[in-house]
């Protein structure tokens, strides 16, 4: 008995250990943020849950898009004449303006948003960190921690069109490696960039971020790629999962099998 | 130089009227000698040709039910049926374009299911077939699903099982494998083959790529060749030898037979 005891123990402390390991790979197959790739077919937004736009891939409407929308999902608008106004309940960690023409988009929070060139964009949404290229014409209208305002080529000037209705913490503003301005806490409703020229008063920020200032570090040769290229960076093929699991739940049950053996002797003072 | 006259029409001027009227000088002036009567050419012997014997017209062979009928007009999300002779590969393929993954962990009648159904990628069609039908299943421990399909790694028993068969809701379509390969689900940022990426070829290039890619990857020779303008079905499942690998059985199709009623037509 005494034998049986520490067969059933090592068995079990193999099993924990065989089972700890599946685990993790139980949590690797959880799912990420899905990227919604928004497009204009036949005079009508539609949407596809992958980036980019496949003219093969079904596309649905964006009714449906609300419905499986979650926290932390990317959205991509693509170029279009027609006017779009996306109103979502979830938070977005990556927006992307894709020369895309008059947008409106709603959300809680975007972790990032890139406007590129030639696009109009309205965000009503607290922004952690925006990027505007080039001609773009947009508009904040809540809080933004950190904008960027750059261009494409570092040759290139400044020709953006951007107000604020929020606070902005820090505007950092350059062409290439060359500094424009980078100024710090700018007052609700006060920023102003026209045609890339600074248009804002003095008196409506600092040239210095105050003690409650996050300052973002600015990127000096790259900034961070937006959601198409990031996604792109890390994130694997859509390809369905195709394993087993059946493997995990046998050994979690074989543990409890050899926990339930190893009390019973216990029990009986073997 | 012509000009035109008061109706439009051309008139020729003086100096072309000139010119048009004046006389040739005759060419020498020697009698011309008498020439001998032509030989009359023989008329060529008409060879009788061979009566051809009329080709006897092939009997239309009549369209029988589908034996998949019941389970297409079950649920339509199923595409086909795909088979393969002495195995238990014999299931439906399901296909939902709006969620590709819906019958991962599904059954047929769309219970849970952890063995889930096969499931055509979206971006295949099988009717009209693309190029390449990609067809996922999961590699079940049990053997049940894909999960014998390693069993090709083998060169013999791929030889013995080469022919696949798919049903289709009015064909039938057979394959023979051409390709027998490990490979893995890559990042989107990699630059590197993707069996899993290929379904239609719109050019030659296209085509080789691919058909170049399997035949330098595949484990053995399977003695099937392919050419442009063949079409391709794909079996993939998980395989453990990297993270995200999959083995991939690549066939090619060989016959392609007209056999059924249309659905609607045999329910009468």
């Amino acid at each position: 008995m005494k034998r049986m005891k520490k067969v059933f123990a090592v068995i079990l402390s193999l099993c924990m250990m065989f089972t700890a390991s599946c685990i993790t790979k139980l949590t690797v197959e959880a799912e990420g943020a899905t990227t919604y790739t928004l497009k204009v077919v036949d005079d009508e937004w539609r949407y596809q849950p992958n980036y980019p736009w496949e003219d093969t891939v079904q596309h649905r409407e964006l009714y449906y898009m609300h419905q499986n929308f979650k926290d932390g999902d990317k959205v991509v608008i693509m170029e279009s004449d027609k006017r779009l106004e996306l109103e979502l309940t979830k938070t977005i960690s990556n927006l992307t303006f894709m020369n895309a023409g008059t947008a409106v988009v709603t959300a809680p929070y975007v972790e990032e948003c890139y406007v590129l060139r030639g696009s109009v964009g309205v965000i009503n949404a607290d922004i952690n960190k925006a990027y505007v290229y080039d001609t773009t014409t947009c508009n904040f209208n809540k809080n933004v921690q950190y904008l960027e305002i750059t261009t494409d080529k570092p040759e290139a000037k400044l020709s953006a069109t951007i107000g604020a209705i929020g606070e902005i913490a820090h505007v950092y503003a350059h062409e290439g490696d060359h500094l424009v301005f980078d100024i710090y806490d700018v007052k609700a409703g006060t920023f102003s960039l026209v045609e890339g020229a600074f248009n804002t008063a003095e008196s409506n920020f600092s040239r210095t971020p105050s003690s409650n200032t996050v300052v973002s570090a600015p990127a000096q040769t790259t900034t961070t790629a937006p959601a198409t290229s990031s996604s792109a960076t890390d994130e694997l093929d859509d390809v369905p999962k195709t394993g087993d699991i059946v493997s995990y739940y046998w050994m979690l049950g074989l543990a409890a099998v050899c926990m339930t053996g190893g009390l019973y002797l216990k029990k009986k003072n073997v | 130089m012509l000009q035109y006259g008061s109706g439009g029409e051309c008139v020729p001027e003086e100096s072309d009227v000139a010119v048009a009227t004046q006389v040739p000088e005759p060419v020498g002036t020697s009698t011309p000698e008498p020439t001998a009567a032509p030989t009359p050419t023989p008329k060529p012997t008409v060879e009788p040709t061979e009566v051809p014997t009329p080709e006897p017209t092939p009997t239309p062979v009549p369209l029988v039910e589908n034996p998949y009928k019941e389970y297409f007009l079950a649920n339509e999300d199923m595409a086909g049926w795909l088979q393969i002779p002495d195995t238990n590969i014999d299931y439906p393929i399901m296909w939902t374009p709006e969620n590709e993954e819906f019958y991962l962990r599904k059954g047929f009648d769309g219970e849970y299911d952890k063995a889930g159904c096969l499931i055509l990628d979206t971006d295949s069609k099988v009717e009209p077939a693309t190029t390449n039908l990609i067809i996922h299943g999961h590699n079940m421990k049990a053997g049940t699903m894909f999960g014998k399909l390693e069993k090709y790694e083998d060169a013999e028993y791929g030889a013995s099982h080469s022919t696949i068969h798919l049903y289709t809701p009015e064909m039938l379509r057979t394959y023979e494998v051409v390709a027998v390969f490990r490979s893995q689900v890559y990042k989107k940022s990699d630059t590197v083959f993707k069996f899993y990426k290929f379904f239609e070829a719109d050019s030659e290039e296209e085509f080789l790529d691919f058909y170049d890619n399997i035949k330098e990857l595949s484990l053995y020779d399977t003695g099937v060749t392919a050419e442009y303008g063949d079409h391709f079905i794909t079996l993939s499942t998980c395989s453990y030898h990297v993270d995200n690998g999959r083995f991939v059985v690549v066939a090619k199709e060989v016959e392609e037979q007209h056999l059924y009623q249309p659905l609607e037509e045999s329910e009468q």
